[in-house]
């Protein structure tokens, strides 16, 4: 040791304590290398003066060039009531509001994502963009500026109803050539398909009119108007043949079919067919067939 | 517009399409026509496009198809028609063609 230096101010009332050990145990004051001088502190060691240690952070801040390791169980708080806490339990993390404010996550302009450590996207919030939920990296919900993406199936698990807010309560199909299907499942069975609204719009079920014409069978033979009808042939007086647009799926269906303004008629449906079927009418007064408006309603598969 | 063509029992009839049908259909008139003669008279059966005036059917039982110079045939529809307009599948299509 070159030089040992221990020294009170000349004009001070302070005293230089050296505090001696509560046992036998030699303690060691050691001094920084190099320029320098020792912090001292006053009495009570609330206040620190001198020049700091480059290796220690100071209270006033510095800057970190290592990792910071927080023990478990042991929090980084932030604020003055500690209202910020992140921790981790030995099991899971935590990032905790522990105030009177909201938990806020800030971006200046880029997005914020939430991913697991294989780089799985879980979640993506664009900033002034969208908010897409992932599924195992495969996006399946997105915001849009007019409302919601959804790819996949939707379930809704509890609740009885989907509610519009005002205006119509539009359900669109915007696929070309797909159907419309509502299903329901009957006690002790499983989903059952109960109507189909097709892509060229017929609606297809149990309780719907499969196929409808009104038309006239007088002078000029005209269709006034129909639903899955393609045509109606003139073959003679009183007789006619409607077509349909889409064949029927077998001849079982019920055609129903009534003359319009003619009395005393007898009229009757014949040569059901997939694809069409036959009407004649007739009055058995006078044995006569005769040309008439003529309405048909078809229900069945 | 309308189709004319001959019945089984040797009759005229004609053919008339609604316009809902029609307004499914591309095309001109005429090719519309075609497409739905295809489609609703039995294949191979001779028929006329015309816009004669039929309104008169004084004697309707006795009308008579003429073939024309304009005569066409009715044809199969095209595969993906038959389909669509008989709502069976591909595979029940071949299983019915043998």
């Amino acid at each position: 040791m070159s030089k040992v230096k221990i020294q009170g101010h000349a004009s001070g009332t302070g005293v230089l304590t050296v505090t001696a050990p509560n046992t036998s145990t030699d303690r060691t004051i050691t001094l920084p290398d190099g320029t320098g001088t020792l912090l001292t502190t006053d009495g009570d060691g609330s206040s620190l003066t001198g020049t700091a240690d480059a290796t220690k952070l100071p209270l006033a801040g510095g800057t970190m060039t290592g990792d910071v390791t927080f023990a478990d169980n042991i929090y980084a708080k932030f604020g003055t009531g500690n209202d910020l806490r992140i921790r981790h339990d030995g099991s899971n993390s935590y990032i905790a509001e522990m105030g009177t404010g909201d938990l806020i996550i800030q971006t200046n302009g880029a997005d914020f994502l939430v991913e697991n450590t294989d780089g799985d996207n879980m979640i993506n919030a664009i900033s002034d963009g969208a908010v897409e939920l992932s599924y195992n990296n495969v996006k399946k919900l997105a915001t849009t500026s007019t409302g919601v993406d959804v790819n996949g199936d939707i379930t809704q698990t509890s609740g009885d109803y989907i509610y519009e807010g005002g205006g119509n309560f539009d359900i669109k199909h915007t696929i070309a050539s797909q159907n419309i299907v509502f299903s329901t499942t009957p006690s002790g069975g499983s989903a059952t398909e109960r109507m189909r609204i097709t892509s060229d719009g017929r609606g297809l079920s149990q309780f719907t009119a499969k196929s409808w014409v009104s038309f006239n069978g007088t002078g000029t033979i005209a269709i006034n108007d129909s639903h899955n009808v393609s045509s109606v042939s003139d073959l003679n007086t009183g007789q006619y043949q409607v077509n349909f647009s889409n064949s029927m799926a077998n001849a079982n269906y019920s055609a129903i079919m009534q003359p319009v303004s003619i009395a005393r008629a007898n009229p009757w449906v014949d040569s059901v067919a997939t694809g069409y079927f036959k009407i004649y009418i007739h009055q058995s007064t006078n044995d006569t067939y005769y040309d008439c408006k003529v309405n048909t309603v078809v229900f069945g598969d | 517009m309308k189709i004319i063509y001959n019945t089984t029992d040797g009759t005229l009839a004609q053919l008339v399409p609604a316009l809902k049908f029609l307004a499914t259909l591309e095309g001109t008139d005429e090719e519309k026509l075609i497409h739905i003669a295809n489609k609703d008279l039995p294949t191979g059966t001779p028929y006329e496009i015309t816009d004669e005036d039929l309104s008169d059917r004084t004697f309707r039982n006795a009308w008579e198809y003429v073939a024309g110079a304009d005569e066409k045939t009715s044809e199969d529809l095209s595969l993906d028609d038959q389909l669509k307009y008989n709502h069976i599948t591909q595979e029940e299509y071949d299983a019915d063609a043998g």
